[in-house]
């Protein structure tokens, strides 16, 4: 009898020991990452420049003060892009300081194209067009700190050392004279009039510089 | 003395039963909202507009309750709330998106 009660009292103890709401904690890393990534295509969607960045990283601060978007502080954000003879790049970078200190989030997109293997006539809606036969590599980079670095991704041409998730978005011309067929993982076929711009599955603008 | 001694083993019994039964429910919170906030970065890295972000969230067990601008769509328990902007890049639109795990 005295055992009993000495087990119940004990086990009564143990209960009241238990937290009464549920023991978490938030997790934010790889959805603010990933956060930051959406909001960077939108930047480079609609134009980007280091103010557009900035308007919209401290749009993106005023909802994480009543949403729970649980986000580390974001340092600094800037905007960089570079134009060679035949390879377009724009990148974004964004500093966040997490518990382990400063750490950087960066998208680079890069789209580079070959010289023209051949050139024909194509009429499309009663206008005809000469267009130019040529590849086009064409590819994100996703650096985070929440994110794994791949073992073996498909290479991307960067000039600027980012290391991270590689992903080749689909490639579409919203007027419909380009013609575009996926050769490789981020390798496509494309003729187009000239200089041209293509469209992502994100609406990304994919310029392709035609080398004379 | 006999009733005494059958009510205080009833009463071991009892409080082992919800004791065990407390620590099972609590196993799948964190489970639940550590894959609804990776559900919500999967969304927001795979789209770029509101009803591609709704569709690939609606698919993720964990989540029960979604709102979008406050409004919800998709009501149920509410414990662990996760919240992401939605800049859609063909629309022209921000929306704020708000998916909850169930306790």
């Amino acid at each position: 009898m005295l055992g009993v009660i000495v087990l119940a009292v004990t086990i009564l103890a143990l209960v009241a020991l238990r937290p009464t709401e549920p023991a978490f904690a938030y997790e934010r890393g790889p959805m603010q990452s990933a956060q930051l990534f959406h909001l960077a295509r939108y930047c480079l969607a609609v134009s980007c420049s280091n103010a557009t960045l900035a308007s919209l990283v401290s749009s993106l601060q005023a909802y994480n003060s009543t949403e729970p978007l649980l986000m580390f502080p974001v340092v600094q954000a800037y905007y960089r892009s570079s134009t060679s003879t035949n390879r377009v790049e724009n990148y974004t970078f964004f500093t966040i300081q997490t518990l382990k200190g400063y750490e950087t989030v960066a998208l680079g997109v890069s789209a580079q194209s070959g010289s023209v293997l051949n050139v024909f006539a194509k009429s499309y809606r009663g206008i005809s067009y000469v267009l130019k036969n040529t590849t086009l590599t064409y590819c994100h980079v996703y650096s985070s700190p929440f994110f794994p670095i791949p073992v073996s991704a498909p290479p991307c041409p960067l000039s600027q050392p980012i290391a991270g998730l590689v992903y080749c978005p689909k490639i579409n011309d919203p007027s419909g004279v380009a013609e575009i067929k996926q050769i490789g993982q981020c390798t496509w076929a494309v003729a187009v009039p000239g200089n041209y711009t293509l469209r992502d599955e994100f609406g990304i603008p994919v310029k392709v510089v035609v080398k004379a | 003395m006999r009733h005494l001694e059958a009510l205080a083993i009833a009463l071991v019994y009892a409080v082992t039963v919800s004791l065990i039964y407390g620590l099972a429910v609590r196993q799948f919170t964190p489970v639940h909202q550590v894959s609804t906030e990776r559900a919500m970065a999967y969304a927001l890295l795979k789209c770029q507009t509101t009803p591609c972000l709704l569709d690939t969230l609606n698919k993720t067990a964990g989540i029960s309750a979604l709102y979008v601008n406050g409004t919800p769509i998709a009501s149920g328990d509410a414990w662990v709330c996760y919240s992401a902007i939605v800049y859609d890049t063909f629309n022209k639109t921000v929306t704020k998106v708000r998916a909850c795990a169930k306790p």
